[in-house]
């Protein structure tokens, strides 16, 4: 019976440990969603800017086809569209709701490639040497976009980026200090056990051993837990904002619930070596302190 | 130095934290012997078989014990010096956490014991030694402080140490059970093992004469 009452004590400051582990974890995963969702999102709106590039009146439609493979060939390219004189006459009568061309005669509008690039290159800088490469080409008449438009993203994504960097690394220190403070409190609780094992002949490494694998096996129980939490609350975001999907995909998900078990195990295994070693290293004055 | 001695010290002065407690310590203490370290609180026996077992460092003289010079030991050394000691504390220091059988089984498999057969056998015969065969199932907070410090006794001789220190085994007990814990050892020294015992228990001392050391003033003297 005493030793059932013993299992429970022992069970209870496990359960404890994996409860403190599995919300600080959830945290850490949830932030992650948060980053990778601001990426995600910054990233849609990067690749969304339209940039156009105009076409010579005279250039032959093989040439223009050659032009737009090898742009969807480059790397900084995530699509482009063309768009013939007609289509773009059409796009300004929806727009504009008159046909010029009644009263000029003819279409002045130049042909075009619609051209999207990828986040990555969606700068001033990448821009610039861009455009230049493009207006090499002798199919290329102008390219146009809309400047204030990209640095106006640019400089709110950086803004945001920013702020998320510095909440992320104070959560990340809190989120550590509190793991690395419950395994600590769950060791020192067993500092005179190690005191004795040390006295009755054990090695260092025999005495840490299953300290260490039960410290990985709760950090692997809390990132499930964890991870389930996770689960819960996208499910429920998911009813509210079902477009959350289109931004987040599933093998972001699941790199990010890989990210929270790693992070449970090491964390939990560094915190555990530590407090361990640091109470080896002890003198048994120091214990009572 | 004979074959028969099991630990030799030379020219040891002892400290405590900073301050010294015992200078100029020469001992030698061979097999079979129960050898008494009397002497008040604060006196230095203590920290004597402190640094005999290697918890505090050897700054002056020269320890020889069971084979190792506790000058030149290394961290990585002290617990296979501790498998030749057996160590018995006032406090039993035993492994609140699991059974009686469990805490003699950590140390046998702390100490390189693999076959589990083996490892019943010797947990069952240490057991039978100190007269506790049946309480292999019980927790420590469940036993008597004298069947405590009995199971104290019956882990320092599980790997038939060459010398077993005992740091006020009975402190903490009664006369009655007192006197079973050093008749106990006295027959543990009988069967060829060094024992050196520090207490402050003359009445023992009494009913179970042996060579006497009183440690007083920052010395050791031999009283018979």
């Amino acid at each position: 019976m005493a030793d059932r009452y013993s299992k429970r004590k022992i069970q209870s400051s496990t359960i404890t440990t994996v409860i403190s582990l599995s919300l600080v974890l959830f945290m850490l995963g949830l932030l992650g969603l948060l980053v990778l969702s601001a990426k995600k999102l910054s990233d849609h709106f990067k690749e969304n800017i339209g940039f156009q590039i105009y076409l010579n009146d005279n250039a032959k439609e093989v040439d223009i086809n050659k032009f737009q493979k090898t742009l969807d060939a480059k790397q900084y390219v995530k699509s482009t569209e063309f768009i013939s004189k007609e289509k773009a006459m059409e796009l300004y009568k929806q727009d504009v709701g008159e046909d010029f061309v009644q009263f000029i005669g003819y279409n002045p509008l130049p042909s075009s490639i619609d051209l999207r690039l990828s986040a990555s290159y969606a700068n001033a800088d990448s821009i610039n040497w861009i455009k230049k490469e493009i207006i090499e080409n002798q199919v290329v008449k102008e390219f146009d976009y809309k400047e204030s438009l990209v640095d106006l993203i640019n400089s709110r994504v950086n803004t945001i980026s920013l702020f998320f960097l510095l909440f992320t690394g104070l959560l990340m220190i809190i989120a550590l200090a509190l793991i690395n403070n419950t395994i600590r409190l769950a060791i020192y609780s067993k500092r005179f056990l190690i005191r004795t094992m040390q006295l009755v002949g054990a090695t260092s490494g025999f005495i840490s051993r299953p300290f260490i694998f039960n410290g990985i096996l709760q950090g692997i129980y809390g990132s499930i837990i964890a991870i389930g939490l996770l689960i819960g609350l996208i499910y429920l975001a998911m009813q509210e904002v079902p477009d959350l999907l289109v931004v987040l995909d599933s093998s972001l998900f699941l790199s990010l619930f890989g990210l929270v078990i790693l992070m449970g195990i090491v964390i939990s295994w560094a915190s555990t070596s530590m407090a361990v070693r640091k109470y080896l290293r002890m003198k048994q004055s120091e214990l009572y302190y | 130095m004979s074959t028969d001695t099991i630990v030799t010290i030379e020219k040891v002065s002892i400290f405590q934290q900073k301050n010294l407690v015992l200078a100029n310590v020469n001992l030698q203490v061979k097999k079979g012997e129960l050898v008494y370290m009397l002497g008040k609180t604060g006196s230095g026996k203590s920290s004597l078989l402190k640094t005999l077992y290697a918890d505090l460092p050897l700054t002056d003289g020269e320890i020889t014990i069971a084979g190792y010079n506790l000058r030149t030991i290394n961290r990585k050394e002290i617990p296979f010096l501790r498998r030749k000691i057996g160590i018995i504390f006032q406090d039993f220091q035993l492994l609140t956490d699991r059974t009686v059988n469990e805490n003699l089984k950590f140390v046998l498999k702390a100490t390189g014991w693999k076959d589990k057969e083996q490892i019943e056998k010797r947990i069952s015969d240490v057991l039978d030694k100190v007269g506790l065969a049946t309480k292999g199932f019980k927790m420590p907070h469940e036993l008597s402080g004298g069947e405590q410090q009995r199971i104290s006794i019956a882990r320092a001789l599980l790997n038939d140490p060459e010398i077993i220190l005992a740091d006020e085994p009975t402190g903490n007990l009664d006369p009655q059970t007192s006197e079973e814990i050093i008749s106990l050892l006295k027959s543990i020294s009988d069967n060829g093992r060094a024992v050196i015992v520090a207490t402050h228990d003359m009445l023992l001392l009494q009913k179970f004469p042996s060579r006497t050391l009183n440690c007083e003033m920052g010395k050791i003297n031999e009283l018979n």
